[in-house]
């Protein structure tokens, strides 16, 4: 049996997105049922003009990162330098270090896109002008570790760190990779975290799965009709030892069927579930609110809400937040953590925003509109591409 | 500060001279083999097979090789991915198409863009439910690969596949990305000694630069490899002798190893 001898908890966190930068922001949206969604074809994104869609796009990302940084600059780091800069997450992880060491703390970042968009502008810059701009040769920037490198370096952390990049799940996974690193003492706190940015591969490669919905994305709606992709940075610093809200458990699997399709039985998903269960010695039914993956997909949706009408009963709550922030990809399994602590913390649940009309084979645990609710254990779903599936149970103690 | 042990049970390697781990062993001994094409996965339908993108094709080689070896089914194996750049060729045929036509971006090779998808695979070509997990730390993700699978295998109490994979970089990107030479790896390791344990791996965390690697008389060449990093933990498992040596995981840290054979029944 897996277990998790170690009590722990999380010492900060923090998000930013679509909505704005920091919990506020995230808070603000969820209780007022306030989407950051645009359309694409109205903001300065290449080639927007060409797809018809909503996408969630972060304000305020013009400004370079400081020069001491300069060899990191693109879209993506300065998403994660921006989202650092919120709710005193500096200032936490500067005590942590002065508490355990700089090698005591390790950084573990998802993400899909890292700094693809340099790339993707050495390769427009070189149709325009015929050669490379000098930054190809960036080897910092161009490579997908870069994001977690310029983390560490911009945090001053020399404890272990390396980049998780499996699609949606990316940023759960994380925490758990983190978990593991406490649990063998290896270190002493860990930075988890997930930044993932627009860029044109995967607004036209989910294009190309034909995946992209032409208006707010509705999920579990009756008719619903696909993604938005958002933008996101958010981070946690999870430390050892006791705290008001622990990690009790987590739970990793493979749907071992498709690429891009979840197994039509959920078995995948079950799998992680009740590993995530085992390890927090919970029942499903003591679940209080599930942050649900909730792409509103045709086929995500469907899947997950007949895994919620099989294993959990009305006393589950469950929303997703995508219609708010849009699909943050590599960032939505550590938003989906930054939903589930606000929630613990502040004793409320958002609602499934845009969604108007129930898909019927969703249960009574959907929730369209956010509520307060004095919540004890929550969890949060990423399933993701190539059939990773991840769940986390965070609890108030 | 707590001592990483595991048992490796089975070793992979794939480049274009070095096609299998037998011809490692036997490397600097006998001729070198003339430049091999990167083997397509017999285990997928040859209509997959022939699309199948450089890096599925490299995981699943040496994932198979390595299981085999060490007499696991994939399906009771964790799995560690790895690679320093992912597929490399793909992201420049992506960016290529996106500054020309983005709408005629291809779905499928989208969906091979994406780093976890030689893990994907892998889980789905064995019907494996367990975890796997995709990861990277550029010019030592084999290190770091190595150190996770470490303490999954621990943690879980449960062998772990670690399979490491870079391709040649397209030419565009060879400022980018400078490995000029496909290479794969994988290993298999459990939490305890098993009849088919080959050797003992420990390894301990250390703060610090480690000592620059200068192997007196190395069997393999993997400078232009994007997990040349490998290379210490290779030749010690192709030496078949007790070897001690450093790996960093970052600029700040080293593994300081030592790996000793096990006697074979």
């Amino acid at each position: 049996m897996k277990s998790l001898p170690l009590p722990i908890h999380v010492r900060a966190y923090t998000a930013t997105s679509a909505v704005g930068s920091g919990k506020k922001s995230l808070r603000h949206a969820a209780l007022h049922q306030s989407h950051g969604l645009t359309p694409l074809c109205t903001t300065q994104l290449k080639h927007s003009d060409k797809l018809d869609t909503w996408i969630g796009q972060v304000k305020g990302l013009e400004i370079e990162l400081p020069t001491p940084w300069a060899q990191w600059d693109c879209r993506n780091n300065r998403l994660a330098w921006m989202g650092l800069q919120q709710d005193n997450f500096l200032l936490d992880v500067r005590h942590a270090i002065e508490r355990h060491g700089p090698s005591r703390v390790g950084v573990v970042i998802g993400t899909s896109t890292s700094s693809i968009g340099a790339t993707e502008e050495a390769y427009a810059i070189r149709r325009a002008t015929g050669t490379l701009p000098s930054h190809a040769s960036n080897q910092h920037l161009h490579t997908l570790h870069s994001l977690s490198s310029f983390v560490a370096t911009a945090l001053e952390t020399q404890g272990p760190s390396f980049t998780i990049s499996t699609a949606c799940s990316s940023s759960a996974k994380a925490v758990c990779a983190a978990a593991r690193l406490l649990k063998l003492n290896l270190v002493d706190a860990v930075v988890v975290g997930g930044v993932d940015s627009l860029c044109s591969s995967i607004l036209f490669g989910f294009n190309a799965l034909q995946l992209l919905s032409p208006d707010p994305c509705q999920p579990f709606d009756v008719h619903r009709k696909g993604i938005n992709l958002g933008e996101a940075a958010g981070f946690a610093l999870l430390e050892r030892g006791e705290g008001s809200t622990q990690l009790l458990g987590y739970g990793e699997s493979s749907d071992a069927h498709h690429m891009s399709a979840p197994h039509p039985t959920g078995q995948g998903a079950e799998i992680a579930l009740d590993l995530a269960l085992k390890m927090a010695e919970l029942e499903a039914k003591d679940i209080d609110h599930i942050h649900l993956h909730g792409t509103a997909t045709p086929k995500n949706d469907e899947v997950e809400a007949a895994l919620l009408q099989r294993r959990f009963t009305e006393n589950t709550w469950a929303s997703s937040t995508k219609g708010i922030t849009g699909h943050t990809l590599g960032a939505a399994g550590i938003l989906g953590t930054a939903f589930n602590l606000l929630s613990l913390e502040e004793g409320w649940i958002p609602g499934t925003a845009n969604t108007r009309e129930l898909d019927a084979n969703c249960g009574p645990q959907i929730q369209l509109r956010p509520a307060y609710r004095n919540t004890r254990t929550v969890a949060s779903h990423s399933f993701a591409f190539g059939g990773s599936n991840c769940i986390l149970i965070w609890g108030r103690i | 500060m707590s001592s990483l042990q595991v048992w490796i049970e089975g070793v992979a390697l794939w480049t274009p001279h070095l096609p299998n781990w037998e011809a490692a062993c036997a490397a600097g001994q006998t001729a070198s083999l003339a430049r091999q094409t990167i083997p397509l996965p017999q285990i997928l339908p040859p209509a997959e097979r022939r699309r199948c993108p450089e890096t599925v094709s490299l995981a699943l080689e040496v994932g198979q090789r390595a299981a085999e070896m060490a007499k696991r089914d994939p399906k009771e194996l964790l799995s560690v991915f790895t690679s320093a750049s992912g597929e490399t060729t793909i992201i420049d045929y992506l960016c290529e198409t996106l500054v020309g036509e983005p709408l005629l971006v291809s779905p499928t090779r989208f969906l091979h863009s994406i780093h976890n998808a030689p893990a994907g695979v892998w889980n789905m070509v064995n019907h494996a439910t367990l975890a796997n997990t995709s990861i990277s730390a550029d010019r030592l993700s084999f290190a770091n690969g190595l150190f996770e699978s470490c303490i999954q295998c621990i943690t879980d109490h449960q062998p772990v596949i670690l399979i490491g994979y870079d391709t040649e970089a397209p030419s565009s990107l060879r400022t980018s990305v400078s490995h000029q030479m496909a290479m794969a790896v994988a290993v298999v390791i459990s939490p305890h000694a098993t009849p088919q344990s080959r050797y003992k791996f420990s390894g301990n965390l250390i703060n610090g630069l480690a000592t620059t690697y200068q192997p007196s008389s190395p069997r393999l060449d993997l400078t232009t490899a994007g997990m040349a990093d490998a290379q210490p933990f290779l030749e010690a498992l192709a030496s078949g002798q007790t070897n001690l040596f450093n790996m960093p995981i970052s600029e700040h840290q080293y593994l300081d190893i030592s790996i000793t054979p096990m006697h074979q029944p």
